[in-house]
């Protein structure tokens, strides 16, 4: 499942973040055995049959829970096991963030969490679903590093790459099925390194997650309007590529494009670095806004938020014309 | 294995070491209440019960604690110092300076102490996690968690509950500090949850209630086989051996002054004699 063909890619696009996370599972837990993943009540979504039936003793549900399965799983964590775990973004980071603070920041207790509907994803469901903090509430925990994976092979190779890591770490999974294939080939992946997707002059977009899929439309919309943009996928939050945001500082305009609220997410974290710089870019920041948006499907809610591609693309035209938004 | 006798004596140097934090500490004062009503839970468990080797402090095998009422470090530091996982000198430093010893425990392996503690409803869950991480590496060690009273206001202690009934961890016993008082006052005027051994019987729990400052009752309770996981009410008196803090709210934390401590004194060593039927 993990090995990275071009069938496979089209798969996972097709599956979606969600559906590829218990078959990698069981890849990652086939190879280590102390490996465990658990869940409060959300197995199912992640197509785990194939991993409950093969590896049981690996598997923890603690039901719906998330208190508890932040405690149990730091419990575990501190028996020498490596523990992922995952149920809705929002329950996980903000409903036990307390717990998460003291297990994971204070204690340093190396949990893998994974935040399933990142973003607005199961948005249909209403802003209850909705996970618009959770890059703000997980970034500001000590030794926690934030990963937003842009699409299925990005998320395989965070989930492996996080398999002997001692550190906490929260993954961001975005979108829904039917994800844009950001990466048609392989490439080299390593936490805390953005990647450059597309080369340009004019502006810079930095983004994550699923919605990468419209921010390079956006670049080529803008592109045919003789506005060049570079798109970096920014997928580590914290630790930022500080080396990449120092390079391109020079740039006009640094845009910063999230499926979060304006507040604390990967906007923040940029504008945060640059203001303690020497030399810092006019921003301009992208997000879902400062309200929790009415229920919607997925692509209905981009466009209430501004974040459709041709919203994005003229949003970035007119700050580049010194416009208000 | 120690005698009755000698287990009531490590329960007066553990309130005696109480005080001498409490005091020290100065103005800041310490959780005194809530720490002396646990003295003999910890004077039974360090003294008899647990297995563990302050030499060997990540020994696999060993016996895990978990003071899920971590307020009262000063008490779990004192039988630490009994155990051997924390000196003399170290223990008359603690709650000053730059002593690692704080008003919450500090995760700390070195001194024993397994896990932070602080915010109130955390260390069951920790202990569910533990006991099923020994359960899976074929490990025979026990998991105790000693929660407060008060502190089952918190829910996660109910979602815990429930994973210790669901897991079916036998090797995990709760101990519960029934001093019947939290900050703002009597157990049942804060908030009465109604009979607390039928929500733990609810959950599968072989409850046992008995006298929390009788060594003999405590060491039965905590050793006695039981086929599923088990939950210890110990019925305890907050500020145990110290007249003026006895069954006050007030005491929950509070700061000794000179003339308090001496009479903490005087009041753990009479506590210490009538606890051996020793009458003046």
């Amino acid at each position: 499942m993990i090995e990275i063909t071009r069938k496979n890619i089209r798969i996972w696009s097709m599956l979606g973040m969600r559906r590829i996370l218990g078959p990698a599972m069981k890849d990652i837990i086939g190879e280590n055995p102390r490996v465990l993943f658990a869940t409060a009540d959300t197995g199912r979504y992640y197509a785990w049959e194939d991993l409950v039936r093969t590896y049981p003793g690996n598997v923890v549900d603690v039901g719906i829970a998330e208190q508890n399965l932040i405690g149990t799983c730091a419990g575990l964590q501190n028996e020498g096991f490596n523990v992922y775990a995952c149920t809705y973004a929002t329950f996980l980071t903000a409903r036990a963030l307390d717990q998460i603070r003291v297990n994971l920041g204070y204690m340093g207790l190396g949990v893998k969490l994974i935040g399933e509907a990142g973003g607005m994803g199961d948005g249909n469901f209403s802003a209850t679903h909705m996970a618009l903090e959770d890059i703000s509430n997980t970034r500001c925990i000590p030794h926690m590093r934030v990963i937003v994976p842009a699409d299925g092979m990005e998320l395989v190779k965070t989930l492996v790459a996080l398999k002997d890591a001692e550190y906490p770490a929260y993954v961001r999974m975005t979108g829904r099925a039917d994800i844009p294939v950001i990466y048609k080939e392989d490439y080299d992946f390593e936490i805390g390194k953005a990647v450059p997707l597309r080369e340009g002059k004019d502006a810079v977009i930095l983004s994550n997650g699923t919605l990468l899929g419209d921010v390079l439309k956006a670049a080529k919309l803008l592109e045919e309007r003789g506005i060049s943009c570079r798109v970096v996928n920014l997928h580590t939050v914290k630790p930022l590529d500080e080396g990449m945001l120092r390079e391109i500082a020079g740039y006009p305009l640094v845009v910063t494009a999230e499926e979060h609220l304006l507040w604390g997410g990967l906007g923040s974290a940029v504008a945060e670095f640059y203001a303690m710089e020497p030399a810092r870019p006019r921003m301009l920041m992208l997000s879902a806004g400062t309200e929790y948006p009415d229920a919607k499907e997925y692509e209905d809610l981009l466009k209430t938020c501004g974040l459709t591609a041709p919203q994005m693309a003229d949003r970035i035209e007119n700050a580049l014309a010194g416009k208000e938004n | 294995m120690k005698s009755r006798e000698e287990l009531i004596g490590m329960a007066r140097r553990i309130r005696l070491d109480i005080a001498q934090m409490t005091w020290q500490s100065g103005v800041k004062g310490a959780h005194l209440g809530g720490s002396m009503s646990i003295a003999e839970i910890l004077a039974v468990l360090y003294g008899n019960v647990m297995k563990y080797d302050p030499e060997r402090v990540d020994m696999p095998e060993r016996d895990r604690l978990i003071l899920s009422k971590a307020h009262a470090a000063v008490a779990l530091y004192a039988a630490l110092h009994e155990a051997g996982y924390i000196s003399r000198e170290e223990l008359d430093g603690a709650l000053q300076g730059d002593s690692p010893f704080f008003e919450h425990p500090k995760k700390d392996l070195r001194h024993g102490i397994e896990f932070s503690g602080g915010s109130l409803g955390q260390g069951l869950s920790l202990g569910v996690g533990t006991a099923l991480g020994l359960r899976m590496k074929g490990l025979p060690s026990k998991v105790y968690v000693i929660v407060g009273d008060g502190e089952c206001d918190e829910g996660q202690i109910w979602e815990a509950a429930a994973a210790v009934h669901h897991f079916g961890l036998r090797n995990l016993t709760v101990i519960v500090d029934g001093n019947g008082l939290q900050f703002d006052g009597k157990k049942t005027e804060v908030l009465d949850p109604g009979d607390p051994a039928l929500r733990w019987e609810a959950l599968g729990f072989d409850v046992i209630r008995c006298d929390g400052h009788d060594v003999e009752a405590l060491q039965e309770a905590i050793t006695r086989e039981t086929d599923r996981p088990k939950a210890i009410l110990a019925k305890t008196v907050k500020g145990k051996g110290v007249s003026f803090a006895e069954n006050e709210t007030a005491w929950h934390t509070g700061r000794l002054t000179d003339e308090l401590y001496h009479q903490a004194v005087e009041d753990i060593e009479e506590c210490y004699r009538e606890a051996l039927g020793v009458h003046d």
